[in-house]
């Protein structure tokens, strides 16, 4: 098969439709389910297809177009106030009057916030299914306020919905994080070497509590790191004589600028781009995966009317009338003949006669084929009879031709009693025998469920 | 090439009352197609249906009235040509039949039944084998013939005991029908449809891909019918499993809140039941005045009779009540506390807003003097057995079945009733805006991923 053909947008659209319908009631939609029926397609690329035309029409691609629109404006806020917070950082960290630079407390104003929201951001990882990000969510926050208006909401959290699919909405906030901080980082790193260049900073450490070698492992651990890239690590000696109020030469200033540098850039900034590539690159995964799981019942019911699996054709032409002939009064024909039973259509493991037949009675057999039946006709018709008694196999179902031969036979005789015999363990269908006869002209009277009613001048009591 | 490019038209031909309403119905797997009844002529038009596969017409089925004068017409078709005196081959009988004016009388139903044959490309002669085989089934299977397309005997009710399956096959064998498919329409074999459609092709060679395609999609198809049955379930367990109703705290109100909260999940399995019955495409309007077309001694107890529970064997703790009380949690102050260890981290930690918020308002609630109700496990339980069962009779259903569904309430899953609760299910119990059954109902993609996996793990408990 191949990869998916929908693009994110369309996934968008198809859940906003799909919420909208979950919570307001299903739309009209039966033109398109006509139109997308015929077509030969995936359920899937139905349904989207579906969501397509319900939009078009229900105007949700301008809703979602438009907070598209505030979203990008939301991340453009935000990444102002990132490069304005980067920079307007950097500058209170240098900003001191006497240009003198506590290196501690430097780090701590430049990767304080930072180092916290990212480690909430890690833990929650392992704590919450729900990714801890002040910064994504803010970004959501601000782009609802900015597009506003009737239905708005639909937008925003079709958005949210879709992306919850493979956890891409976790990934989609880090992102944005992440690439506030990014910025937040470049911005501070360049006003810092702006600052740096054009003026004179001295650089050193103050305590009270602490001894001189708890700096020097300090910056020894800290420089760690930006040490493997390059960046120059102050040594031990430097850092005991870098007292407040001491002197040094310009040589180590430069040193611990370049330190400072490398510690921001190291545990600021590749932290953050590498943790924006690593969320950048599980976004991408994320979204590929995006799929439509047509067994959810919201779309089951869909597909089942998409894709239908068969459809009705109609019917030919109305059905004809009945055509039942009436029997007539045969109470007053000549008759030339004893009584006669006859069996018609028995099952092969019935004895015949199934009763016991009296005295001055004939048989006329078992009638099953054409020439059984023309044979008896013909006999009936030379000697029409005093009784005629027709046996018939309750278990199978009356039809139209049985009935028909019933009729004639009858016609040939003065009186015509019916037995519905059947095996004891099979189906009976007896009600149906009972109503077929009565609207073919038999009286109750005449139809026989049990032997023993049978009249005496067929059946030996 | 040019025969797959349209349907396949097959003509469903046969006996009064064997079962060609049925047919049809169980394979377009719609109990709505048609009348059907114990009785000759219920039929009395044919009636089309088309099978579609990926929305393309594969098969075109025709249901037709049943054949009841067949010796009558053989001696009618005689007559005609003894007046007519030209020998005729099979196919002009018919059309000369077709002309005659018996056809729109007497033989009014015989007629569009072979004027539909004549525009088929085979037809499907449905048998029921508790029938005996008599000469007027003979003559039937004769004027049949003379259509001149091939015919394919279909053997319905072989489920039945006193089946006369071998006299059928038999003499069928000697009239020279030597592919038969046995189909039981009320209780078809689970892979007895793409048999059908396999043994078509063996016939209609023409059509063999078509039938080959359809015979594949059947399973497709089934399988794709049976997640989203479960899909359904979830959703029913998950709105069940969510329920939370709050409560004072004096006996009488929680008594009260508690047959609130089992009407609720009675008429939520109702509806849950109906849902089932209708994605299966059985209507509740099939089998009228039933409430719910179900039958099977012990699936019809109340959902929250203790005894109902101890029948499907599910463990039930010492502390469930019996009567008005039955199947309720009472949520005491500790148990209210336990959203789930991680989510009370998340909630210290202040990473989950909606977590906390909860958490406090319901803390709140607590101090106002509230209790909050919910339902057991074992009645969540009791709840996914059902429902598998439901389920299973449902697949090995046929859709020409008259009788109310028969639920067998044997062989319960192990996993529903011994294993802990799924996950999907533990987490609804956190989310009381999954539930549409309580007042702040709201979806989201958190709960559709829940009823999904729930979906999922139910199906694979069940198979």
């Amino acid at each position: 098969m191949a990869r998916r053909q929908f693009s994110f947008k369309d996934f968008w659209l198809t859940e906003a439709i799909r919420l909208r319908e979950d919570h307001w009631g299903p739309l009209d939609d039966s033109a398109f389910i006509r139109e997308l029926r015929s077509v030969n397609d995936l359920p899937e690329e139905k349904i989207v297809r579906r969501a397509r035309l319900i939009a078009e029409r229900e105007n949700t691609r301008q809703l979602i177009d438009k907070w598209t629109h505030g979203a990008r404006l939301a991340l453009l806020i935000l990444a102002v106030l990132a490069v304005l917070g980067g920079a307007g950082t950097a500058a209170s960290v240098l900003g001191t009057t006497d240009r003198h630079i506590n290196v501690l407390m430097a780090i701590v104003a430049l990767l304080g916030v930072h180092s916290l929201t990212f480690l909430f951001w890690i833990l929650s990882f392992f704590l919450s299914a729900k990714t801890f990000s002040w910064l994504g969510e803010l970004w959501l926050w601000l782009s609802r306020k900015i597009a506003r208006g009737p239905e708005a909401a639909l937008a925003p959290q079709s958005f949210v919905s879709l992306l919850s699919q493979n956890s891409a909405l976790k990934w989609t906030l880090s992102c944005v994080s992440h690439g506030f901080w990014v910025l937040f980082f470049l911005a501070a790193l360049l006003s810092m070497l702006g600052l740096l260049a054009a003026q004179r900073y001295t650089f050193g450490w103050e305590t009270t509590i602490l001894s001189p070698d708890v700096f020097v492992s300090l910056t020894r651990t800290l420089g760690a790191l930006p040490g493997l890239l390059g960046f120059p690590m102050p040594d031990a000696d430097m850092v005991r004589h870098s007292t407040a109020g001491a002197t040094l030469s310009e040589n180590a200033y430069a040193i611990w600028s370049a330190w400072l540098l490398g510690v921001v850039f190291v545990y600021g900034l590749l932290v953050r781009a590498l943790s924006l590539i690593l969320c950048l690159w599980q976004l991408r995964g994320a979204l590929r995966g995006l799929a439509l799981d047509i067994s959810l019942p919201s779309y089951s019911r869909l597909v089942t009317r998409l894709v239908p699996t068969s459809e009705g054709l109609g019917i030919d032409a109305p059905a004809g009338e009945d055509v039942s002939a009436q029997r007539q009064d045969n109470s007053t024909l000549p008759f030339s003949s004893d009584p006669v039973y006859v069996g018609i259509e028995l099952p092969p493991a019935a004895t015949w006669p199934v009763f016991s037949a009296a005295p001055d009675t004939q048989d006329g057999g078992m009638l099953e084929t054409r020439e059984q039946r023309h044979a008896l006709l013909d006999r009936l018709h030379a000697h029409s009879v005093k009784g005629l008694l027709l046996v018939v196999d309750a278990a199978q179902t009356p039809d139209r031709g049985t009935l028909h031969l019933i009729s004639e036979l009858a016609s040939l005789a003065r009186a015509t009693h019916i037995l519905l015999w059947q095996h004891p363990d099979r189906g009976s269908r007896r009600a149906t025998w009972q109503t077929q006869l009565a609207q073919a002209g038999f009286l109750p009277d005449t139809v026989h469920s049990d032997i023993d009613t049978l009249p005496d001048w067929i059946a030996a009591p | 090439m040019t025969a797959d490019t349209t349907a396949l038209r097959l003509a469903v031909v046969g006996h009064t009352n064997t079962g060609k309403t049925s047919l049809l119905r169980t394979l377009t797997h719609d109990a709505g197609f048609g009348q059907i009844s114990d009785a000759p002529g219920t039929t009395r038009h044919v009636e089309g249906a088309r099978l579609l596969l990926n929305g393309v017409a594969a098969v075109e089925l025709y249901d037709t009235p049943g054949l009841e004068d067949g010796i009558g017409l053989l001696d009618y078709m005689d007559q005609l040509h003894a007046q007519t005196g030209s020998r005729h081959d099979g196919p002009e009988s018919i059309a000369r039949f077709l002309d005659s004016p018996e056809s729109k009388r007497r033989f009014e139903q015989e007629a569009r039944v072979l004027k539909k044959l004549m525009a088929c490309d085979a037809g499907l002669y449905v048998i029921d084998v508790r029938d005996p085989v008599l000469a007027k089934h003979k003559d039937e299977l004769a004027i049949l013939a003379r259509c001149g397309k091939p015919l394919v005997p279909v053997l319905n009710f072989i489920n039945d005991d006193d089946a006369r399956k071998q006299d059928w096959k038999a003499t069928l064998a000697r009239l020279g029908l030597h592919v038969i498919i046995e189909f039981d329409t009320v209780a078809p074999a689970i892979d007895g449809e793409a048999q059908l459609y396999q043994k078509l092709a063996l016939v209609l060679d023409t059509h063999a891909n078509t039938l080959q395609a359809l015979s594949d999609d059947v399973g497709v198809q089934r399988e794709r019918r049976r997640t989203a049955a479960f899909a359904l379930v979830a959703d029913m367990l998950i709105d069940v499993a969510a329920l939370r109703l709050s409560s004072q705290t004096d006996t009488e109100s929680v008594k009260r809140t508690t047959q609130l909260l089992q009407d609720k999940i009675r008429q939520r399995e109702q509806a849950g039941i109906k849902a089932l019955l209708e994605h299966y495409r059985f209507r509740s309007g099939d089998y009228p005045g039933q409430p719910l077309p179900l039958q099977g001694g012990r699936w019809n107890m109340d959902l929250f009779n203790p005894q109902a529970l101890l029948d499907t064997g599910i463990q039930v703790g010492k502390g469930f009540a019996a009567g008005a009380m039955a199947g309720a949690a009472v949520d005491v102050f500790t148990a209210g506390l336990s959203l789930g260890t991680a989510a009370l981290i998340g909630g210290v930690l202040g990473s989950v807003w909606q977590g906390t918020d909860k958490l406090g308002k319901r803390l709140y609630g607590r101090l106002q003097g509230y209790h909050e109700i919910t339902v057991e496990d074992g009645i969540l339980r009791l709840l996914a057995i059902r429902a598998h069962q439901l389920i299973r009779a449902l697949e090995l259903r046929g859709h020409a079945d008259m009788a109310p569904v028969k639920v067998s309430s044997e062989a319960v899953k192990e996993e529903l009733r011994d294993q802990p609760l799924p996950e999907p299910l533990r987490d609804a119990r956190s989310y009381p805006e999954w539930s549409r059954l309580g007042g702040k109902f709201s979806s989201g993609s958190r709960r559709d991923a829940a009823v999904s996996e729930l979906g999922k793990i139910l199906a694979s408990a069940g198979s």
